[in-house]
């Protein structure tokens, strides 16, 4: 029966879905754990505070990843298409903003990162391993708003416009 | 909710309304391939969506929202930009053109052509507002499904009716 083949379908890609979010979710804790064990080897074998904070700083940087995600990911998975049509293109168009205030967390992340890198370090490569980090985030934001700009700008700008036409004659 | 009974309502409201949403499909795609994909996509978006649905809305009203903003991004996501066609049987386009002017049968079949070519030179609204029309819905349940106030379906319905037969009236339908 075609329903009974539909479900099943959901089933497995609801079971897809899972696996895929619990192995990013299995790498990001992962990273936790190991950073958090680095700590407390530095910790024990008396490291330079330095190090210490900087194992300190990838491990809040961790943290922060891992709850992005799991937020992105709630809110993909409850996009909910029984909504009036206004209403979801507003959160649609919302969801294709390139730039959101969650990404400011992404931010502080990507800061935490680039401190623990540093931190790690000797003193002296900390101008050359910040100018190679911050070139290496620069590439990969420009990477992802070319990305954004060719697939996701298009249907965001129709979904404006949409929303637009929709709004019109309220009087 | 339990999975058997998920499954149970899943499957009644599939029985009740697969006509409808089919309907509401064929009128964004005439493709049977891609009517299909959006059928289905419905009915997974039905599914997923079946534990948030409260009561808040009509079941039918609800259905009609998942069916209608299901076949607008998913002809987004097939080209990259929201290009909405619609396609419809002349028997149902004929209550849009229920003037008296137009009795002829011969006329009205070529003025229903015509009416065919320039219900794709809407903007997608429009076409929503005319595929929710064809399903002979009220604009109480129009103004639910999209999101807008009654008065304001009212306004866009007429302006549309306006400007359809403003189009059509200009075209020549002679004896060619």
């Amino acid at each position: 029966m075609e329903t009974n083949n539909l479900i099943n379908r959901i089933r497995r890609e609801d079971e897809r879905y899972a696996r895929i979010t619990k192995t990013f979710q299995i790498v990001y804790w992962a990273f936790v754990v190991i950073y958090l064990v680095l700590i407390i080897m530095h910790i024990a074998t008396k490291s330079p505070v330095a190090e210490i904070a900087g194992s300190l700083c990838f491990l809040l940087g961790m943290i922060v990843f891992a709850i992005l995600f799991r937020i992105y990911y709630f809110e993909y998975k409850s996009v909910d298409y029984g909504q009036p049509t206004l209403e979801m293109l507003k959160k649609a168009a919302h969801r294709y903003k390139p730039f959101q205030g969650k990404l400011w967390f992404a931010f502080i992340a990507v800061l935490l990162v680039g401190t623990g890198l540093s931190l790690n370090g000797p003193f002296a490569d900390f101008v050359q391993t910040q100018i190679l980090f911050w070139s290496s985030m620069t590439v990969a934001l420009i990477i992802g708003l070319i990305v954004w700009w060719i697939r996701y700008k298009p249907l965001r700008d129709d979904m404006l416009r949409m929303i637009r036409e929709i709004e019109e004659e309220t009087s | 909710m339990k999975r058997d009974e998920k499954e149970e309502q899943f499957n009644q409201i599939v029985t009740e309304n697969s006509e409808r949403i089919r309907r509401v499909c064929s009128y964004y795609s005439a493709n049977q391939h891609d009517q299909q994909e959006i059928f289905q996509e419905v009915l997974i978006h039905i599914w997923k969506g079946l534990e948030r649905f409260r009561g808040e809305s009509a079941m039918g009203t609800w259905i009609y929202r998942i069916a209608v903003n299901t076949a607008i991004t998913h002809t987004g996501r097939v080209r990259r930009h929201l290009k909405v066609s619609m396609y419809t049987d002349t028997q149902r386009l004929s209550s849009l053109l229920d003037d008296d002017a137009l009795e002829e049968e011969r006329l009205k079949e070529k003025q229903l052509n015509a009416l065919q070519s320039e219900l794709n030179t809407l903007s997608i609204i429009d076409k929503i507002l005319i595929s929710l029309m064809l399903e002979e819905l009220s604009t109480k349940q129009m103004a639910d499904i999209i999101g807008i106030t009654e008065p304001n379906v009212r306004v866009k319905i007429h302006r549309i009716k306006t400007e359809l037969k403003r189009k059509l009236s200009g075209k020549n339908y002679g004896n060619e």
